[in-house]
């Protein structure tokens, strides 16, 4: 790197955007508390590289259940109604009366989107 | 613990966070369903065996408790290989078709010992990698091991089936959702497979029988279990379009993990209702494909001025990445060409599932180990911990970088053929109507 004028762009702003990243992260942790919380955001702000870099390596991981999309409840519910229905916890009438009114549902907020 | 998962030495979350930024890189997307919570105590996973190295890594980030997966013997042989699966805790199993020393004696006693320790034991009872959309035969190694570890003294095991459902098995970055099942409470469960006063243990083959075919159910209900790559390609799109109808905004990401438990479904139903849906969802794919859409571009009803907008804000975020994207290549362009070259191997989908996601991080590895080194000896040690920090942020710009011009691409593509899709809109909405009827009737 002989042309220092690139040198911010392609270092320190990324580098900005991970710092940012790693504090908001620190932030919204839920299992670490509020003295704890400051401690590593101290640490981060003084020594940025090496703070950032020890706080990504330690941090432990979450569970990735919480990044599934969910899509939303009506695209679940039948996924959840099949289930029930498939394990016996509701009978054939049950299942195509709730599967209609799902399908129904549908039906009714898309008129309503589009007309 | 917030969320309630099991308590983990130091090396289990190391493993779990090592498998997690691997994932991360290998695949695009993956979406996991446990229908129930796994909590501590003696478990064996069972799972289906689409993809030899990225379904035991898949299954360690998934699971809530990081598994001891029970592998075939001869690949102990390789020396940095054995040393990786002894770290992870891995299993040998021997099988007699291998030859050499070793003898399945020992792999049940290892099983067991790993059971009564409380451990989480993840075997593929199929035996082998499948390259078909179906489980193959279910042996009764399972069956055997829970039931010997039982009659040994160990209480409370639980066997949970896991389904792994690829979207491209032979490609990187592409979508994967893992489903774990119910699990099956051997204490309350052993009364059914065993005949009043029987023999409990491994030697009753009626119970292994018996049981195995309990699990082999639990596990088709999961794992991806079709006729043939026709049946299989056309039941998931179909079950993404009942999904995309019902989904408020038709924009949104379907969750991989609804949709291949509904394309499960949809899958056991009679071959006739089969060969019905299959006709409906090829014959609109046919429709759609020949204007160049898909359903979701299809039904948010794109017009021009809302692709102009939606292009350009994916032109600005590509012209933002691109001065990283550059730097991001200019590091990894020879392992990034050395794993495309792997991809053209002519070998079966399952080895490449195995083969292409090992040479990644072989080849990335090797070439990150270098340039760290080089930043080390260029500028000193904190030099060499920028480099480490802001490396993974070239590479991620890279990649966002590919897949948005990659959209921008396919969205242009549509806008050119929109105009199409108006003239034969009547045509092509009675062959989505067919499917969302066919489909909906047969749940």
């Amino acid at each position: 790197m002989t042309d220092l004028t690139l040198l911010p762009l392609v270092v320190a702003v990324p580098l900005f955007l991970l710092i940012g990243y790693t504090l908001l992260d620190i932030v919204r942790r839920a299992d670490l508390s509020g003295i704890r919380k400051l401690l590593w955001a101290v640490l981060v702000v003084v020594v940025p590289v090496v703070g950032t870099f020890i706080y990504l390596v330690a941090r432990p991981f979450r569970d990735p259940a919480h990044l599934t999309s969910r899509g939303n409840e009506r695209t679940h519910k039948i996924v959840e109604l099949i289930e029930s229905h498939a394990a016996g916890s509701i009978s054939d009438d049950e299942f195509a009366t709730a599967k209609n009114r799902v399908f129904d549902e549908a039906d009714a907020a898309h008129r309503a989107r589009y007309s | 613990m917030p969320d309630g998962t099991p308590k983990q030495t130091r090396r289990e979350r190391f493993i779990r966070k090592l498998a997690g930024v691997l994932v991360r890189g290998i695949y695009r997307r993956v979406d996991i369903y446990r229908s129930n919570d796994i909590a501590d105590g003696p478990q064996l996973s069972v799972s289906n065996h689409f993809g030899g190295f990225a379904d035991p890594l898949l299954l360690i980030y998934a699971m809530p408790r990081v598994p001891r997966v029970m592998a075939r013997d001869v690949i102990w042989k390789y020396p940095v290989v054995r040393s990786i699966m002894n770290w992870l805790g891995a299993l040998p199993v021997h099988k007699p078709e291998d030859r050499g020393p070793g003898s399945n004696d020992v792999m049940f006693r290892s099983a067991y010992e790993a059971l009564d320790e409380g451990s989480h034991v993840v075997i593929f009872p199929e035996g082998v990698t499948r390259d078909e959309p179906s489980i193959g035969r279910v042996k009764t190694g399972a069956a055997r091991i829970v039931m010997g570890a039982r009659v040994n003294g160990t209480d409370g095991i639980r066997i949970t089936p896991a389904g792994i459902h690829y979207e491209n098995k032979a490609s990187l970055r592409s979508d994967v959702s893992v489903l774990i099942g119910t699990s099956i409470d051997l204490d309350a469960a052993i009364g059914e497979h065993v005949a009043d006063g029987a023999d409990e243990g491994p030697e009753n083959r009626d119970a292994v029988r018996s049981l195995t075919s309990a699990i082999e159910t639990e596990l088709r209900r999961v794992a991806p279990d079709f006729a043939d790559w026709r049946e299989a390609r056309a039941l998931t799109a179909g079950s993404e379009i009942v999904l995309r109808t019902l989904a408020d905004d038709p924009r949104v990401d379907i969750p991989t993990a609804d949709r291949d438990t509904l394309a499960g479904h949809l899958g056991r139903k009679s071959p006739e209702e089969k060969a019905h849906m299959v006709t409906a969802v090829d014959r609109y794919s046919a429709e759609l494909a020949g204007l160049g859409l898909d359903d979701e571009q299809l039904l948010s009803g794109m017009t021009g001025k809302r692709f102009l907008w939606r292009s350009l804000g994916l032109l600005v975020l590509a012209l933002l990445l691109l001065p990283y994207a550059i730097v991001g290549t200019v590091i990894n362009w020879i392992p990034f060409l050395l794993v495309k070259a792997v991809g053209l191997l002519r070998v079966a989908p399952a080895v490449l599932s195995t083969i292409k996601p090992v040479s990644a991080i072989l080849f990335f590895g090797v070439t990150w180990g270098i340039t760290l080194w080089g930043a080390f000896q260029e500028w000193g040690a904190r030099g060499a911990l920028l480099t480490a920090l802001l490396m993974p942020v070239y590479l991620g710009a890279v990649i966002v970088f590919l897949e948005t011009a990659q959209t921008l691409w396919s969205s242009f593509r549509t806008w050119r053929h929109l105009h199409k899709a108006r003239s034969s809109e009547d045509v092509i909405e009675s062959a989505r109507r067919e499917v969302l009827d066919v489909l909906v009737e047969a749940l």
